[in-house]
Parts: C-alpha cells; sequence; structure tokens
C-alpha cells in the first residue's frame, strides 16, 4: 500500500502527491462499478435462469405426483396382490360352479335316457300281456306301436342332443379354461408392471429429494454476489472521500466484511480456506 | 423421499422468502407432502397475508428486505390471532446469537440451508400435527 501524500509546509499537498492518490481512487471509482454491473448482471441471469428452470421442474413433478398418485404406492402394491389373490379365488369358484351345473345336467340327461330305456322295455311288456290276453286273430295294437316308434324316435333325438351337448360344452369349458390362463397371465403381466412401476416412482423420489437440495445453490450464490456487488458500491463510494487509506482502514474493511456474513462457506472462502462439497445444514427445535 | 406426513388439503403454511427460487423449491418439497402455500416475499407482505390467508405454520427466511424474519417473529407474537402459529426459521445464518434471537421471538425451529426437503417436512409435521 502507497504512503499518504505528505503536505506541504503550509498544509497543501504537492501536485505529485496529489496526482498520486487521485490514481487509485480514480482507478477504483472507475473500474469498480463496471466489476459491480457485471456481478450484478451475473446474479439476475443466474436467478433468472434458475427461476425457469425450477417452473418447468415443478411442472414435471406434479406430473411425476399425479402418475404416481394413479399408479400403485407401496401399500397400494399389496392391496394389488391381495386382490389378485381374490380374484384369483373368485374365477376358480366361478369354474367349479360351472362345472359343476354341466355335471347336474349331464345327470339329468342320463336319467332322462335311463327313464325311456326302462318305458319301452315296460312298454314291450305291457305290449307282450295284452298280445296273450287277446286272441291270435286280434288286429295289431297299432297305437302301442306307434307310441313305442315314438319313445325309440326320442330316445335317440335325446341320445343325438346328449352328445352334441357333451361336444359344445367340453369346447365351452376348454375355452372358459383357456381365457382364465390367458387372464392369469395378464395379471401377472400387470404385476410385473407394477412392479416396475413402483420400483421407479422410489427412484424418482429419491432423485427428486437431491434436485431440491441442489436446486438451492443458487439461494447462496445469489446471497454471496448481493453483498459483493453491496460492498463494491460502498468501496466506492468510500474510496471517494478516502484517499489517504491506511493499513488499519484495510484491517477495518475485512473485518467488517467478515462480521456481514451469514454463511460458513462465505467466511471459509474469505481466508482463501477451501470450501467441501455442500452438506445439508441442521434443524434445531427450541 | 418418504413424506408419510400429509395434512388434510385446506391446511395452509405461509411461505416468506424474498428469493423466488427458493420459495418455488419450498413450495415443492410441501406441496409433494400434501399441504397448501402461500408465499410472501419478505415480512410486510406476509404482515398483509397473515389475515387472508391464516396459516397453520409459517417457514420464514432471516434476512430479507423491509421487514427481516425475526422482526417479522416479533410481530406475530403480538397478534391476538397468530400469536400461537408456529414459526420455522429457514435460513442460511447459522450463528448461536442469531439462534438466540430467534428463540426469545418465540421462534419455534431453526434450519440452516441448504434443507433436505425431508427435513423441512418432518419439522413442519412435528410442529403442526
Amino acid at each position: 500500500m502507497s504512503l499518504p501524500p505528505q503536505p506541504d509546509r503550509d498544509g497543501t499537498p504537492r501536485q505529485g502527491d496529489v496526482l498520486l492518490a487521485e490514481g487509485p481512487r480514480m482507478m477504483v471509482t472507475e473500474v469498480v462499478p463496471v466489476w459491480q454491473r457485471h456481478v450484478e448482471a451475473s446474479r439476475i441471469a443466474v436467478e433468472s435462469g434458475i427461476g425457469d428452470l425450477l417452473e418447468s421442474f415443478a411442472h414435471l413433478c406434479d406430473g411425476v405426483m399425479a402418475a404416481s398418485r394413479r399408479g400403485p404406492t407401496a401399500s397400494g402394491q399389496g392391496a394389488h396382490t391381495e386382490h389378485s389373490a381374490t380374484s384369483e379365488a373368485r374365477q376358480e369358484q366361478v369354474l367349479a360352479q360351472l362345472l359343476a351345473a354341466v355335471d347336474i345336467t349331464h345327470q339329468r340327461r342320463e336319467q332322462l335316457l335311463a327313464q325311456l330305456a326302462e318305458s319301452l322295455v315296460q312298454l314291450d311288456a305291457v305290449e307282450a300281456d295284452l298280445r296273450s290276453a287277446l286272441p291270435d286273430e286280434a288286429p295289431p295294437l297299432q297305437r302301442l306301436d306307434d307310441t313305442r316308434s315314438a319313445l325309440a324316435l326320442l330316445s335317440q333325438q335325446v341320445a343325438a342332443d346328449t352328445r352334441s351337448d357333451h361336444a359344445r360344452q367340453d369346447q365351452a369349458l376348454a375355452q372358459a379354461r383357456q381365457s382364465l390362463t390367458e387372464l392369469d397371465l395378464d395379471r401377472t403381466d400387470s404385476d410385473i408392471a407394477a412392479g416396475a412401476l413402483q420400483s421407479l416412482s422410489v427412484r424418482i423420489e429419491k432423485d427428486l429429494e437431491r434436485v431440491l437440495l441442489g436446486m438451492q445453490f443458487q439461494d447462496r450464490l445469489d446471497q454471496t454476489l448481493t453483498n459483493v456487488a453491496r460492498d463494491m458500491q460502498r468501496f466506492t463510494e468510500w474510496m471517494r472521500s478516502n484517499e489517504h487509506a491506511s493499513h488499519a482502514d484495510a484491517m477495518r474493511w475485512l473485518a467488517e466484511l467478515e462480521r456481514s456474513y451469514t454463511m460458513q462457506e462465505q467466511r471459509t472462502r474469505h481466508h482463501g480456506l477451501p470450501n467441501g462439497p455442500t452438506q445439508a445444514g441442521s434443524v434445531e427445535f427450541f | 423421499m418418504t413424506t408419510p406426513h400429509t395434512l388434510p388439503p385446506g391446511k395452509t403454511i405461509l411461505v416468506i422468502d424474498d428469493s423466488s427460487s427458493f420459495r418455488t423449491v419450498v413450495k415443492l418439497a410441501l406441496h409433494k407432502a400434501g399441504y397448501s402455500v402461500v408465499e410472501a416475499v419478505d415480512g410486510e407482505d406476509a404482515v398483509a397475508r397473515l389475515d387472508t390467508h391464516p396459516p397453520a405454520l409459517i417457514v420464514c427466511d432471516v434476512n430479507m428486505p423491509r421487514m427481516d424474519g425475526l422482526s417479522f417473529a416479533r410481530h406475530v407474537k403480538t397478534t391476538v390471532n397468530h400469536r400461537f402459529t408456529p414459526i420455522i426459521m429457514l435460513t442460511t445464518e447459522s450463528q448461536e446469537a442469531k439462534k438466540a434471537e430467534g428463540r426469545a421471538a418465540g421462534v419455534r425451529a431453526w434450519i440452516t440451508k441448504p434443507f433436505q426437503p425431508s427435513q423441512l417436512v418432518d419439522a413442519v409435521a412435528r410442529l403442526c400435527p
């Protein structure tokens, strides 16, 4: 630091000394405001850029949160599995009821066929009894023959219908089983997709936490640059009227700067010490 | 980020910070946990919003233009309607002297920036169950 100019015997600073003192003051008052403007402009540009970025990020977060709410949650996953198991049991139950109904129909048809066969046998016995009671020259029992023929035809039709129904029922049951198998496969795919979405949701939440922590750098940068710009302005104004700055003035300035800091990283930077990676702050309850 | 604390819609947190980007970060963290947020840019702005949007809790920065956070906290404690509203200071200030001032002003918690969103949400849930 240059010595302050010594006044002449009558107290008036010598011409050379005045120029010597004016030099640093002029440099400070002319150059520092330019740096100050750059610092201020950079601060505003960062604030604006981060503001836009955060705005976009907020929309993105809203979308992710909405999707996450619609998708399975940690508790929803359990409910989904429970629902699948209930659905599976219900399907088994429906299939069993269907098979039971088909079995009953089969049994009734079989009973009907047996009754028809029994009726034909009884009809034959009735005819035989009638013929034995009638004289040999009696005319044939035409109505009885017709009835037997009708019953025989009906029996054949029922037997044919039964076979055809069996085939249709077997086909329907096979299709029902196939549908249930496909439904199971779909459900398995759905469970896998739900699990993947759940993992993705957890990962996004962790990333979100990191991003929200990282985005706060702008606030610290803004505070630092605001302080630097303010101090530059104060320094320029101070220099206008303190051309004879001494070492003590410099020490006072440095002490005042240090007192104005709010962040630990400003204090370490002030002393030229390295700052470690930014850690999350602490919480204290009173 | 696991946030088990979810307030029913309608409970409002007043967030006061002169940095718009920081307010957005706080708002994102609180929205995610189900809270509604009203923003104010400094203490004076917040005073104007106290009665129009009565908050269940206040999250406030310390260093702000016009009215700083500690002056605002002292003001809140003089009001009839809001003197019991819990206040959390969320600030870069980590000096014990400032924390002591906050405690004397009736502040309930002091969180140093940068904060983990889950830290803030846990503190809000603890003070505003």
